[in-house]
């Protein structure tokens, strides 16, 4: 739609020298980020893919009204998740910056690493060269090259050959300052055999604070891993959220990834799952409670690049007064990927009449011998079943959530963690304004 | 209120996209008057930024809805629901626009006190009521084909982008009692858009003082042929 977007003045080469210059980093990095400037540079005078952004409104997107703060001073006030459960590690970042990070040691012992993704650089420089930047290219579009030049911080998940992290881990990235760019990333590396649960939210600690997020999330799989990764965003209407975040998987190995779209003013995530290697398998879940003036967003992409490979994507969004839920789904099944199953999903209630939902699957074949299917629907809250309920005594308001509560159910019996379940339960509970 | 343009940015005819309360809005100078609609089509949800404006109404530029800019509602299809219309005030320092008062809902009103737009706005909406209400009794004798045709023109077919009426696809028109009845045809038997064509058909006739019925049937006999159109059609469709 628009494309006035990125770099504003704030963000120039001179800013970058300055920027460069304050985080005394390893040359290879300097000059990726160097690189990923001129990529911003060039692909901010051109249109962003109308494919993906047609539908995505930009024209009240000030980039100037953002700047990066100086490193973390506050700590954010309590999220959902955080203390409510038992996490074997935490890490927890405010404004872009990491402000702590825990692991138990007996995980240390085995060789597991979870930090912020500056110390990580610092202590596994190889590492870091190898892996980062794997999963999503700089030169994507203009909000990848953005994060790639001008991240600050993020987390980092490493889990050895064979080492099973039964606990699941919490990352937290959080804003507190007004006017806050956030460009905090996550890169998630598990070695052959390894398995890991990961949760992270985003919160914004001031409910009136303004924001803007540029994030990527990289997930790595290496044969036979197997990974759980949450990602709750939650912050609050004032934030504007660009991600790239993709998923490579390889042989044998399986990804369940569960993404709950609650919070900012504008949402815009571009989620990609490669399967590289014969066997490997993906789920992708989602859960979307679009309110007010929100608009959020997904573009997926379930890549088979491989022989035996599943993919299973499902989507809830609840949409409700004038807001927009916008999906772009895709499955593309390579040319050697035989015996591919794919599956796609999405699902929408509309709950008001001048909310809209523009779900739009896809998909792109070249092998002959597969089976692929997908599916999208839009529709109302049923008078009937709202009636039904009422007739059990229950009131307006609380038909209308069990009856959200059963619409997402589908989603919550696919998600194991039962800490995440009530997570998004009392989530959308809130958002329905009812207790919590 | 806030600020979006100053006294002397804007000729006659001009236009200014602007932010309200951070919703994208066009702000447009007829003659001496300001007006403010949100800059999003009701129908595609897409902006309406660089949509022709004839008199009151600004075009869809993608399917050709219109709306009207004083009252923010459809007055063409595809579009049915109104685009929010914003009150705009001339000050000392500039041109202030915000949210429509609730009790004074669509009158974006305007320039100074000399012009009268939502007197204008009123009589157009009531004098369509009382039309309607009065008419019903002898509505069918009034009503004339051309009314008929220039409402059958705001139906359009969504592939040629040229209305019906000079497309050629209506063949007969009968109408008395309040009833209408005609006879279109489609480009095709399998013309894809046939079902939408129907019911925008039957929709507008229906919306016209005194009529209380309208039915569309259609013919595929004889069949169409590109020699039905308009001269105007062909120009622009580019046929010589």
């Amino acid at each position: 739609m628009s494309t006035t977007a990125a770099p504003p003045r704030p963000w120039s080469a001179a800013h970058l020298a300055e920027f460069f210059s304050a985080r005394r980093e390893p040359a290879w990095l300097t000059e990726r980020r160097q690189q990923a400037c001129a990529s911003l540079c060039d692909l901010s005078v051109l249109p962003l893919d109308p494919e993906e952004y047609k539908r995505i409104d930009l024209r009240a997107f000030r980039p100037e009204k953002f700047n990066l703060v100086p490193a973390g001073r506050a700590s954010p006030t309590a999220t959902l998740m955080q203390h409510r459960g038992e996490f074997a590690g935490r890490v927890s970042h405010v404004d872009g910056y990491c402000v702590s990070a825990t692991l138990q040691p007996s995980l240390l012992d085995r060789g597991v690493v979870f930090c912020g993704l500056s110390e990580f650089v610092d202590k596994h420089p190889e590492r870091s060269q190898q892996w980062l930047g794997r999963a999503v290219a700089a030169n994507a579009d203009r909000f990848s090259a953005w994060q790639a030049a001008f991240w600050t911080g993020g987390t980092v998940l490493y889990v050895p050959r064979n080492v099973d992290v039964e606990t699941p881990l919490y990352s937290l990235m959080a804003l507190a300052t007004d006017g806050a760019a956030d460009f905090s990333r996550t890169l998630v590396i598990l070695e052959e055999g390894a398995s890991a649960t990961l949760l992270e939210e985003t919160a914004s600690a001031d409910p009136m604070a303004a924001g803007l997020h540029v994030g990527a999330v990289e997930l790595l799989l290496a044969p036979r891993s197997q990974l759980r990764y949450v990602q709750l965003q939650n912050w609050n209407d004032k934030v504007w959220h660009f991600a790239h975040q993709a998923g490579r998987v390889a042989g044998d190995a399986s990804l369940q990834w569960t993404v709950g779209g609650l919070g900012s003013k504008l949402a815009h995530i571009h989620q990609d799952v490669h399967l590289d290697g014969r066997g490997a398998s993906a789920q992708v879940n989602g859960v979307t409670f679009a309110t007010a003036k929100q608009l959020i967003s997904y573009y997926t992409q379930q890549g088979h690049h491989a022989p035996n490979t599943t993919s299973d994507l499902l989507y809830k969004d609840v949409v409700r007064d004038r807001a927009r839920v916008v999906w772009r789904g895709m499955i593309k099944v390579d040319h050697e990927a035989q015996k591919t199953d794919g599956y796609q999903r999405n699902d929408a209630l509309l709950m008001s009449d001048d909310c809209r939902a523009d779900l739009i699957p896809g998909l792109e074949i070249e092998a002959d011998d597969v089976r692929c299917t997908h599916g999208a629907t839009a529709g109302r809250v049923d008078e009937e079943q709202l009636f039904y309920c009422m007739c059990r005594g229950l009131n307006r308001s609380e038909a209308m959530h069990m009856i959200v509560e059963g619409f997402f159910q589908r989603v919550y019996d696919r998600i194991p963690v039962e800490l995440v379940r009530d997570t998004l339960s009392q989530a959308v509970q809130q958002k329905l304004g009812l207790g919590g | 209120m806030e600020r979006v343009a100053s006294l002397d940015e804007l000729q006659p005819g001009g236009r200014k996209s602007i932010l309200i309360d951070d919703t994208p809005a066009l702000l447009l100078r007829i003659g001496d008057q300001y007006f403010a609609v949100e800059d999003v089509c009701s129908h595609d949800g897409q902006p309406l930024t660089d949509g022709p404006v004839t008199g009151f109404e600004i075009t869809c530029p993608r399917h050709g809805a219109r709306f009207d800019v004083r009252t923010g509602r459809p007055t063409r299809m595809p579009a049915t629901e109104a685009i929010p219309a914003y009150a705009v005030e001339l000050r000392g320092d500039g041109i202030y626009a915000g949210p429509a008062e609730a009790g004074n809902p669509g009158a974006a009103s305007i320039a100074a006190a000399r012009s009268q737009p939502e007197a204008a706005a009123a009589a157009v909406s009531s004098t369509g009521v009382s039309a309607g209400g009065a008419s019903t009794g002898n509505g069918a004798a009034e009503l004339e084909d051309s009314e008929i045709i220039e409402a059958l023109r705001q139906v359009i077919d969504p592939e040629l982008m040229i209305n019906i009426i000079d497309l050629g696809l209506v063949y007969a028109i009968n109408h008395g009692e309040g009833k209408v009845q005609i006879d279109m045809t489609l480009t095709s038997p399998a013309c894809p858009a046939g079902p939408q064509l129907v019911q925008q058909s039957k929709m507008v006739l229906e919306r016209l003082p005194g009529v209380t019925e309208a039915q569309i049937k259609l013919v595929m006999s004889p069949p169409w042929t590109p020699d039905r159109m308009t001269d105007e059609a062909r120009d622009q469709l580019g046929i010589f």
